[in-house]
């Protein structure tokens, strides 16, 4: 059984590599293909940029470091390699423009953050509700807080969040002006007056994160109540019930452990799209992530920091669907196989 | 086989209630969106296409002439707004035809065929799944500046097959396992035959249901494209008019121009999950029985 793991393990991890190395490969030739060759009309682009705050000497300086780092004037293979060599020996992505002498990395860095805390609690918080509803009106089936939560539910999950997003600006945020608009704290607060600070972060996430709840919210309600109801129809539960178990112990030990599972795999999934997930939503809030640094650069059409934004994205979710397949044998005993 | 057809045709006849709603609405939509907006360029604007800038003054409130007053760039609003809806609902119907065709045609090589077929197809499927498509999508619309319908219903559906596709190799891959599929080929039947008079009439539901997704799908990922900014200003479509008036500040000047564009975006994704849901409900019985709705 050991060797079957390790063979598993590593067929795996191969995989991993090839498609994240694919990916970014297919997405570096597939920029130099679309008419307007976004290399040329940016170095274009920043030779006529210079000057607002620097002076034209160090501007030509720079683009003459990328030029030779990424051996721009070459073949387009040998800038593939260079590409490469300086993505993963320095983590180098090149100058960006939206912020003009800083490397594109250092912009995504920084932004980075916000998107991650954004994302990885709405994220967890939709999954957990969500799940909890849902097994909850599986286990009340057929009643009528079943049906109304249903219905609901379907109704909910065919809206567009980014309507809704929309829709609760005009609400919350212009009509009521109980949550304020852009970016991910207030300017006049500062990091020492500690408790002002984190309320000015919460209630500047609250809007997006809600958001991002409602996108996911309503299908783990759906998905979870169709689990609970086929795990409701197993012998051992007709089995534990028999023995007199408490209900509550049969809800919780039963079936909600035993509905979980693919869950499991589905909240993995969804991490790894907290990436690309949030750009709509963090563009019509303004909210300082990864996905308006996103928008932004194709407004500008900065092509390092998209290009580092969509290796981001692969990457993440790459990882993630790589990280439930390690994690699944060890939870899951069919998979194992024995 | 007959016999059955005969039975799923009563059953499209009298298509459930959902279905029908959805479609009253799409086609009332599809409807207001071009035989209308016709009638309205021709009468209120004299022939003049709507979207034009400086139609007008900039900012006007509502009046006579212009119902719905003029945008930040001086066109009218309300042909503007009729226009857009017509170049989505189009782009989501000539991309979601696209997508079922690319997707069909894929789906039935990989299961029929097999083989080498099978594995190439079923990698890049699981590939295109796997990888986040849509940033890749708007970083392509952002270059390439001049594109028109089919272009862009094009690269929508570059992105949007992979679902539909593997839907459909599943199902052929099941169906083709059917005793009267070995008939077929035992009595002489080539593979064409075989595939459009054998299979692709049993297939029908399973197409018309990964249509009318891709369809919601094309929709979807367009209009939250020109909502961040991306795409040609020359093809308004309703995400690129609803992301102008937020940067017009019609949210709070106003309020009812937004709430109307909003309301047509709801309407349009309303009607095809109508559909969508009918649909699977008529072609996938085990649904309702699991779903007990």
């Amino acid at each position: 059984m050991n060797r079957r793991i390790y063979i598993y393990l590593v067929k795996r991890l191969i995989s991993y590599i090839v498609v994240v190395f694919a990916a970014i490969s297919i997405a570096f030739f597939l920029f130099r293909l679309v008419p307007g060759d976004p290399i040329k009309s940016y170095l274009y682009q920043m030779q006529t940029l210079q000057g607002f705050h620097l002076e034209e000497q160090t501007t030509q300086q720079i683009i003459q470091y990328y030029i030779e780092k990424f051996s721009l004037n070459r073949d387009p293979f040998t800038q593939y390699i260079s590409f490469l060599r300086e993505l993963i020996l320095h983590h180098n992505l090149g100058p960006s423009f939206l912020a003009f002498p800083k490397p594109a990395q250092e912009l995504i860095m920084e932004k980075l953050p916000w998107t991650i805390g954004l994302l990885s609690i709405s994220t967890l918080m939709s999954w957990i509700i969500g799940n909890f509803l849902g097994a909850l009106i599986g286990w009340k089936r057929d009643t009528k807080i079943d049906r109304t939560i249903f219905i609901l539910a379907l109704g909910f999950s065919q809206i567009p969040f980014y309507i809704l997003g929309v829709v609760f600006i005009l609400v919350f945020c212009l009509m009521l002006r109980i949550f304020p608009l852009g970016g991910a704290f207030s300017p006049n607060v500062s990091p020492e007056q500690i408790w002002n600070y984190i309320i000015s972060i919460i209630s500047h996430a609250t809007l997006p994160s809600i958001t991002l709840m409602f996108a996911s919210f309503w299908g783990w309600v759906i998905s979870m109540r169709s689990l609970t109801i086929n795990v409701l129809g197993e012998d051992y539960l007709l089995f534990a019930e028999a023995k007199g178990l408490k209900k509550i112990r049969l809800f919780t030990r039963y079936v909600f452990r035993n509905a979980l599972l693919p869950q499991v795999t589905g909240l993995g999934l969804s991490m790894g799209f907290i990436m690309s997930g949030s750009v709509i939503v963090e563009t019509l809030f303004m909210y300082p992530g990864i996905g308006t640094l996103f928008s932004m650069a194709l407004g500008r059409l900065d092509y390092n920091v998209l290009m580092g934004c969509i290796i981001l994205m692969v990457f993440s979710v790459a990882t993630s669907v790589l990280i439930i397949d390690l994690l699944l044998p060890f939870v899951d005993p069919r998979v194992r196989g024995d | 086989m007959l016999a059955s057809l005969k039975s799923k045709i009563k059953r499209i006849k009298r298509l459930n209630f959902k279905v029908r709603i959805g479609l009253i609405m799409f086609l009332s939509l599809l409807v207001i969106a071009t035989i209308f907006s016709y009638i309205d360029t021709q009468i209120r604007l004299k022939g003049v296409d709507p979207t034009t800038p400086w139609i007008a003054e900039r900012f006007l409130p509502p009046s006579p002439q212009h119902p719905l007053g003029t945008s930040q760039n001086g066109a009218d609003v309300l042909g503007s707004m009729l226009v857009a809806l017509r170049n989505t609902l189009i782009i989501g119907i000539i991309s979601g035809t696209i997508t079922t065709v690319i997707a069909t045609f894929l789906g039935f090589l990989s299961a029929y065929k097999g083989g080498v077929y099978d594995y190439i197809i079923r990698n890049v499927t699981d590939f295109m799944l796997v990888v986040p498509s849509w940033p890749i999508l708007a970083v392509m619309a952002a270059y390439i500046r001049k594109i028109d319908v089919i272009g862009i219903s094009l690269i929508l559906s570059i992105f949007n097959w992979s679902w539909a596709a593997r839907t459909i190799r599943s199902q052929v891959l099941s169906l083709k396992e059917k005793p009267y599929v070995d008939l077929a080929r035992v009595s002489g039947l080539g593979d064409m035959e075989i595939v459009f008079k054998e299979l692709m009439v049993n297939l029908l539901p399973y197409i018309v249901v990964s249509y009318a997704n891709s369809i919601t799908n094309a929709i979807l990922a367009e209009t939250g494209l020109r909502l961040i900014g991306v795409g040609p200003a020359e093809l308004p479509t309703l995400g690129f008019l609803l992301q102008m008036y937020l940067v017009a500040g019609f949210l709070t000047t106003r309020v009812y121009v937004a709430a109307l564009i909003v309301a047509l975006i709801a309407m349009t994704f309303l009607s095809l999950n109508f559909i969508n849901m009918g649909l699977e409900e008529i072609y996938n019985p085990r649904l309702k029985k699991i779903t007990g709705m």
